[in-house]
């Protein structure tokens, strides 16, 4: 039976061990990100904004990768509240990208890296609502840009495939760390058998 | 921190990574039925998608057997059948036109899979094949300047799922290697010392 104690530790160790996969899940939004502003910009305010945009993600993204590699990693709190501040950038570019928004949108593929280093790091009461609050939310976006979308079998097809592979990597990314976690209590009953 | 790291690790990572394998193989076999029947075409090429689902969820079947029986799957049998997973995917992307196809999204399962079973050097290997038969079969039917840029973005998001998985795989691995030494190495100190007083 395991305690509290036991499962707070290994949590924590989570946050402490795995926040390099969600840090690196970042970098690789915000070079999507930089790619999609100097591309699509069509004016200087456009860039202007978008860019600034850009540098305070990779500020947020300097601090705690900074703060990983000196051994002060960020708290749970923290990677969860910029997890979600990646959420909202994404729906934001969803739901309102020049000529391609809503369901129309193919950056939707912007969410998967995001939900999967998430499902790595956090125990599976956490990415549940997480994968739930991200799936929601990008069929919430699609429906009030286009409800006529919706109700098309294209539309439906297409809403189904985007949301069940969301839903996937959600999912198995949880089911592997259900696995890692069973391994590891397998290693240390094996460890403390040997001695 | 370079550790030696012994083939029945990389064995044992690849056996459990097989179930995640295996789950990202049903997902795609049940929602490719489901995505067939509901929206059919032509009768023959129903039944040519339908045998191909078929022998995925077979040969899924033999391999989940495999998992529940315990029993260890032959290293090739576990690549040979990811192989003919992105194989199937990257069939039905170019029979429904190549970059307009939504079914492109179902490589992202099959990757992350792959990244949290394989190790390193292969799933590179075949990370690298995916993207460029991917890359090119959209660059023959691409239509706009600016679908270049979806795919630029849909490639590196493939690329972070495999890098992301590949990260936290090494990671685990190297927090059971460096525990079980520590573990060991501190009770030989406590055997050490209870001796010497």
């Amino acid at each position: 039976m395991q305690t509290k104690n036991t499962l707070e530790k290994e949590a924590a160790e989570d946050v402490f061990f795995g926040q390099i996969v969600i840090i690196w899940a970042r970098w690789f939004f915000i070079i999507a990100a930089t790619i999609l502003a100097l591309w699509s910009a069509g004016t200087m305010t456009e860039l202007t904004i978008t860019m600034m945009l850009v540098m305070a993600l990779m500020g947020v993204n300097f601090f705690i990768h900074g703060r990983y590699l000196m051994e002060k990693p960020a708290n749970q709190f923290m990677l969860i509240a910029s997890s979600l501040f990646d959420v909202l950038i994404i729906t934001t570019i969803v739901a309102t990208w020049q000529g391609q928004n809503g369901a129309q949108s193919q950056f939707f593929i912007l969410y998967y890296p995001l939900v999967f280093a998430f499902s790595l790091v956090f125990a599976p009461k956490l990415t549940a609502p997480f994968t739930l609050l991200v799936s929601g939310l990008y069929v919430l976006v699609c429906a009030l840009i286009d409800p006529s979308a919706m109700f098309t079998l294209k539309g439906f097809e297409m809403l189904f495939m985007r949301t069940l592979t969301l839903a996937a990597m959600g999912g198995l990314g949880t089911f592997y760390w259900r696995v890692q976690r069973d391994r590891r209590h397998a290693m240390l009953g094996k460890v403390a058998r040997n001695i | 921190m370079s550790q030696s790291k012994p083939l029945s690790s990389y064995l044992d990572d690849l056996a459990q990574g097989q179930s995640v394998i295996v789950i990202a193989r049903w997902i795609l076999a049940l929602a490719g039925i489901f995505l067939i029947l509901l929206d059919p075409g032509p009768i023959n090429v129903v039944r040519f998608q339908i045998m191909i689902i078929l022998a995925l969820a077979v040969s899924n079947f033999y391999l989940s057997a495999q998992i529940l029986m315990k029993k260890r799957t032959l290293e090739a049998v576990i690549y040979g059948s990811s192989l003919a997973d992105l194989g199937v995917i990257t069939a039905i992307v170019i029979s429904q036109g190549g970059f307009k196809s939504d079914t492109f999204a179902f490589y992202f399962p099959a990757m992350l899979a792959m990244s949290l079973a394989f190790p390193t050097v292969i799933l590179y290997l075949y990370l690298g094949a995916t993207v460029m038969t991917y890359a090119l079969i959209c660059t023959v039917t691409m239509t706009t300047v600016n679908d270049l840029q979806v795919l630029i973005i849909r490639v590196l998001m493939l690329v972070a799922v495999a890098v992301c998985g590949n990260m936290y795989q090494r990671i685990e691995r190297e927090w059971r290697q460096t525990t079980t030494v520590r573990k060991e190495s501190s009770a030989v100190l406590e055997t050490e010392l209870a001796t010497q007083s």
